[in-house]
């Protein structure tokens, strides 16, 4: 069994003092283990996310984090005007290692350039961030957090609207990441999704269900999660959540 | 040739002002992009027109300019700041409000018939016109600012670029903004006496909006946006002292010509974008 890397307790989280976005949330995720925290838009994933980025005010409840932690958000909220390569968001993920006063160095390019690789990339290290497919997108910020070099890495909704290709190579990598240690912390509203993962929290403000995918997807779990999202096909054996675009 | 490049700079005045662009140029273009970036032209202005007030008293009290602008600069965000939390009106509308109220004081100040009658170059600035001990204020000023970016570029580039992910990457996003404004603030209250208070937005802004119409990577348009800062410097001079421009017009007339410059090259060489 791994070392504990993420472990959270009877957390309530939110931006106002009157409500908590999110309740009585308890879980841990070990190196090595993965975790799909499944629920609707707007459920309190991301805040649960920014929570344990230390973004999200607890109001009650305690997170604790081992090893440091990388985030890789959805393309989609990117800024594609900005004025980067690939190659300079992936060094991204060395700047917290690097003192302010140290210039960026080989030993940083090669981090760099290496988390391109693995993510299949090399070839496009000098294009610019906005013009690569919303797929090559994703997986340059998967890059800078693979250049981050942390222990626990959160990633949200990784596979959402990227092309077969690139859902391919980002699983490839998540994989590799599981086998190298790290805990990974996975947000997706798609339940078939879900099953692929090691354990699986369901949250819709309150914590629904944790365990393995076997334990946490019962159909009961996943009518408290989703409510009227939610279809069940006539075997009752698999789900559908029906999905929309809008976003937390 | 030679003789026709030097003798705008062949006196005091003329030697004085180059070092004033110079330095003013340098500051300005690179923080420029970062205002562009940052989506903070409108700031620029703000705290620039909200200024003139206290700069128009210090002008009338005989006190250095410097001072005046600063004070000016600290009302201008301490005014701007309320504006913008007042409920019940757009934060746009009310900091527009605010300005407009601040700078038309401003203005009622410096063209009032009582006034020294060269209190109008507030508003439109005079390069020719700065002291030596005030060259020497920009100069450390403008290094004050420009080290400000280097020391903090890499914190400027994670919060631009992705402030949701920014603390996962040891930056604080809430800590960035008012670092840019600051740094903005110092650089207005100096190139207030050069450039005047309407002009100034011209030689911030364009510099760096030139720069990233011509080069998508941000290295590369932080230093051209010097480049070009200086360069608007420079040729407001040498077309002031030509054709008899005011100078600081002259400026930020060539300041938006890049603008223009950039654009062209941008749609003729999609490459460089």
């Amino acid at each position: 069994m791994n070392a504990v890397l993420v472990s959270v307790r009877e957390l309530e989280a939110g931006y106002s003092r009157d409500s908590a976005a999110i309740r009585g949330v308890a879980f841990e995720v070990a190196g090595g283990e993965s975790v799909a925290v499944l629920g609707p838009n707007g459920g309190g994933k991301t805040t649960l996310f920014r929570a344990l980025l230390g973004e999200a005010p607890h109001q009650s409840g305690e997170v604790r984090v081992e090893g440091g932690i990388a985030y890789v958000p959805q393309t989609e909220r990117s800024r594609l005007d900005f004025p980067v390569s690939a190659l300079d968001v992936a060094l991204m993920g060395t700047y917290a290692s690097l003192p302010w006063h140290r210039r960026i160095g080989k030993a940083e390019r090669d981090r760099a350039r290496e988390a391109l690789r693995r993510v299949g990339l090399s070839a496009e290290e000098g294009t610019t961030f906005g013009s690569l497919s919303g797929g090559q997108r994703q997986r340059v910020l998967i890059a800078r957090a693979l250049a981050r070099d942390a222990r626990v890495v959160l990633l949200d909704e990784p596979l959402s609207g990227v092309d077969a290709v690139s859902a391919r190579l980002v699983g490839q990598v998540l994989d590799e990441l599981r086998a190298e240690g790290r805990a990974l912390l996975v947000s997706t509203h798609d339940v078939a999704e879900a099953r692929g993962a090691d354990k699986v929290l369901c949250i819709h403000r309150d914590q629904i269900a944790f365990g393995t995918p076997a334990e946490a997807l019962t159909a009961g779990a996943l009518a408290k999660t989703y409510g009227s999202e939610l279809v069940l096909l006539p075997d009752g054996s698999e789900a559908i959540v029906v999905q929309h675009h809008s976003h937390e | 040739m030679i003789e026709a490049l030097a003798d705008p700079f062949s006196n005091g005045l003329g030697q004085r002002a180059l070092v004033e662009v110079l330095v003013l140029g340098a500051a300005c273009g690179p923080l420029g992009v970062w205002l562009v970036l940052y989506r903070q032209a409108y700031a620029a202005e703000s705290i620039a027109h909200g200024a003139l007030p206290m700069v128009v008293l210090a002008a009338l009290a005989g006190v250095p300019l410097v001072l005046g602008a600063a004070a000016g600069a600290l009302v201008a965000v301490t005014a701007v700041s309320i504006a913008g939390r007042v409920r019940g009106v757009g934060r746009d509308a009310a900091v527009a409000v605010t300005v407009t109220m601040l700078f038309g004081a401003g203005a009622l100040l410096a063209l009032a018939p009582a006034a020294p009658p060269r209190l109008e170059e507030l508003l439109f600035g005079d390069p020719l016109g700065v002291s030596t001990a005030e060259v020497a204020v920009s100069a450390a000023i403008a290094t004050a600012v420009l080290v400000g970016l280097a020391r903090n570029h890499r914190r400027l580039a994670v919060a631009a670029f992705d402030p949701l992910s920014a603390r996962s990457l040891g930056v604080d996003p809430r800590s960035v903004e008012p670092l840019l404004l600051a740094l903005l603030a110092l650089t207005v209250l100096v190139a207030l006496q050069a450039l005047g208070n309407l002009l100034v937005v011209a030689l911030l802004i364009a510099p760096g909006a030139a720069a990233l119409r011509v080069t998508a990577r941000l290295e590369p348009a932080l230093g051209l946006a010097a480049a070009i800062g200086v360069s608007s410097g420079v040729g407001g001079l040498y077309l002031s002292h030509y054709l008899e421009l005011a100078a600081g017009a002259a400026i930020a007339l060539v300041a938006l010509g890049s603008v223009l410059a950039g654009s062209v090259i941008r749609a003729r060489i999609p490459a460089v974008a």
